[in-house]
């Protein structure tokens, strides 16, 4: 079985503050993970490995720096791994990210398996998975909270909040996780130094022949117009002081002259 | 086709087992409050099987049209019979945006509509609205609350 895992990085969103002046995102000396729920991607996808054989391609599209997510995935135990990095990206929204990701995915062929984390941290979109399966035209699994193979089906039960629902979808599929799926292993020594031996491949637009209109600024439909912290809210407290009777009436009066009663 | 050829405001009305998502009633009053900016009709989408019985309850709730999509096939929520049934009606109909609820099953399927449609996608919307120019924004709310943004559509939400 051969299954693709895709990965970002993302900033640690416990770092993360705002510009007061200008709005803008601080990124300076905020440092990039592994978007956790992608952990979990990799984690299922190992497990199914070692039941049923076959690879873990792990893929990440960003810039160069986002190599890192990807030695994470080799040293998790990852077979291989594909970045996808082009500067005619940047500025890509979930529609052009997921045209990018599914043109990686035809180009490695042969695919069984696509695994995402259930959103990422940063956007928090929840949309690339179906997105990719979409743009792919396979079946997909949202929200799973477990995940088996047989004899080319994919089982999962999805979790909705009070409950979870058994689904299956016939192989190509793609699947997106929760983070109650498992519990994702340690990168070991011996792991991480055998990452720096796998496979591991860079692609630009042209090298998964890209359309150019379709991808990066000119492939996104979407754009962020500007970021601002959310309004706090401070409600007043108004105390009544006094006997109980002038309280009871100056509490009513208030209701009254607020329209309440 | 331009942006002015997109006409309408569809509210996917997600249902399960005969029982109409309670979002859908918000989205609803949303879209009869952009329609003072915009002037567009308010129109409720309805996919299933045996589902004539719901109509009303859209129309009581400030849908100016329902489209229905009734068959044996949509019974269940599948992904790909819902994006199949419900980019038919949008490619036909042309409408100028579509609402779904942040729900399991609209998260599920929305994604699938903006690629067939190749559309902008906003998630967790937290308002609604126009700004200076015209173009339609939406307000998120991000993880942690720690931040929001408005993401602003720059084509509309077909083309």
């Amino acid at each position: 079985m051969k299954i693709l895992v895709y990965v970002k990085q993302v900033p640690d969103t416990d770092d993360v503050r705002l510009d007061p002046k200008t709005g803008n995102l601080l990124r300076e000396g905020v440092k990039s993970i592994l978007n956790p729920l992608d952990a979990n991607a990799i984690e299922a996808a190992l497990q199914l490995r070692e039941k049923h054989g076959g690879t873990v391609a792990a893929v990440c599209m960003g810039p160069p720096q986002a190599e890192e997510a990807l030695k994470k995935a080799l040293g998790m135990g990852c077979d291989e791994a594909y970045l996808l990095s082009d500067r005619a990206f940047g500025g890509a929204d979930t529609l052009a990210t997921s045209y990018t990701l599914a043109k990686a995915a035809e180009k490695i062929g042969e695919y069984d398996l696509l695994l995402f984390g259930r959103h990422a941290i940063d956007g928090d979109t929840a949309q690339t998975g179906p997105a990719v399966a979409a743009q792919l035209g396979i079946p997909q699994i949202t929200l799973a909270g477990s995940i088996s193979v047989e004899d080319g089906w994919v089982c999962c039960d999805r979790m909705l909040g009070d409950m979870r629902q058994r689904v299956r979808a016939k192989l190509p599929a793609a699947v997106t996780v929760c983070g109650d799926i498992n519990k994702p292993r340690y990168a070991t020594p011996i792991n991480i130094m055998k990452a720096s031996k796998k496979p591991r491949s860079t692609w630009n637009a042209a090298d998964l022949g890209c359309e150019a209109s379709r991808i990066g600024v000119p492939g996104s439909p979407s754009s962020t117009k500007g970021l601002f912290e959310p309004e706090k809210h401070n409600a007043d407290t108004v105390y009544f002081t006094g006997e109980l009777d002038a309280m009871i009436k100056a509490f009513a009066d208030m209701l009254q002259s607020e329209h309440i009663i | 086709m331009t942006k002015e050829d997109y006409k309408g405001m569809w509210v996917f009305a997600e249902q399960e087992n005969g029982v109409i998502e309670g979002t859908v009633f918000e989205l609803l009053a949303k879209a009869g409050e952009l329609k003072a900016h915009n002037g567009e009709e308010v129109i409720a989408v309805l996919l299933g099987s045996g589902v004539e019985g719901l109509i009303p309850s859209l129309f009581a709730h400030g849908a100016e049209k329902v489209v229905v999509a009734d068959h044996p096939a949509l019974k269940e929520y599948s992904a790909r019979p819902y994006q199949q049934a419900l980019t038919q009606l949008a490619k036909k109909h042309s409408p100028s945006m579509i609402l779904y609820g942040a729900t399991p099953l609209g998260r599920d399927l929305a994604p699938r509509m903006m690629v067939s449609l190749e559309t902008g996608l906003t998630a967790d919307a937290i308002d609604l609205g126009y700004d200076e120019d015209g173009t339609f924004i939406r307000p998120h709310r991000l993880t942690a609350e720690k931040y929001s943004h408005i993401s602003s559509l720059t084509n509309a939400d077909l083309r």
